[in-house]
């Protein structure tokens, strides 16, 4: 049996859309679209077509969390296959706006979890092989 | 240059493999379990994949205090066509009354929501 869809979009709630989709756009590349003041549009170059949706009284996420105010869903991004090249990109996301939610027992884990400016958890991980 | 790559898009859930089976039913796929997380390679899509959150609690929706936080839009030929399987795979009606619109949302059966998009 074929199957029923196919996956058009990945979409987050946030406050601003166009502020969280240059956030976006400097970690995974593309050039946001704003399909209107409440919708806009990032397709990642070889990655999913991101959206962002103005969700008013946004309330972010908290970490780690898992009642009423869990992640319900989040990003994982391949970082490279060495902690050097997880360490430049953690230093670009600071410098982006994110923060650290946390890096414990990174090495052991694979991945370090941070918050996007609007709050929403995502990973780096260390990818050996993709 | 960009900083990373988009690997997955992960869905906080109970139960990850029964979750798993009705994404894989919908988009395709094989569900891949290890230990209390499963992962889908969608054909031709984003990869997805299914974290055991112990105590999860489904978003409500429209709701800003109980955020559904993200969604997937997904895209099909024929709505009435694509919705009837949907709901016969477990899935529930949350915004599907007005018929002339191009898209309609329903909750997962972890009760994330979703939309089926004629785009």
């Amino acid at each position: 049996m074929t199957a029923v869809a196919a996956v058009r979009s990945v979409v987050l709630d946030c406050p601003e859309p166009g502020e969280l989709a240059r956030f976006y756009a400097a970690v995974a590349g593309g050039t946001p679209v704003e399909e209107s003041p409440d919708w806009v549009v990032l397709k990642v170059p070889d990655g999913p077509r991101l959206a962002f949706q103005r969700a008013p009284g946004y309330a972010p996420p908290q970490w780690p969390h898992a009642d009423h105010d869990s992640q319900q869903f989040h990003l994982d991004f391949d970082a490279g296959g060495t902690w050097a090249e997880v360490d430049a990109a953690e230093e670009q996301v600071l410098a982006l706006g994110a923060r650290v939610l946390d890096r414990e027992d990174d090495e052991r884990k694979g991945f370090r979890v941070y918050a996007d400016p609007a709050g929403h958890p995502f990973c780096l991980c260390r990818i050996e092989e993709p | 240059m960009s900083v990373a790559k988009v690997g997955s898009v992960v869905l906080d859930c109970p139960d990850p493999m029964a979750l798993a089976r009705f994404y894989a039913e919908v988009l395709g796929g094989t569900p891949q379990q290890e230990e209390d997380w499963v992962d889908l390679e969608v054909p031709g899509g984003p990869a997805l994949a299914f974290q055991a959150a112990p105590g999860h609690v489904p978003p409500q929706w429209p709701s800003p205090e109980h955020s559904q936080q993200f969604h997937l839009d997904l895209s099909v030929e024929d709505l009435d066509t694509a919705e009837k399987r949907v709901l016969a795979l477990g899935a529930k009606p949350l915004e599907t009354e007005d018929r002339s619109r191009g898209w309609r949302v329903y909750a997962d059966p972890a009760g994330h929501p979703f939309c089926l998009c004629a785009c």
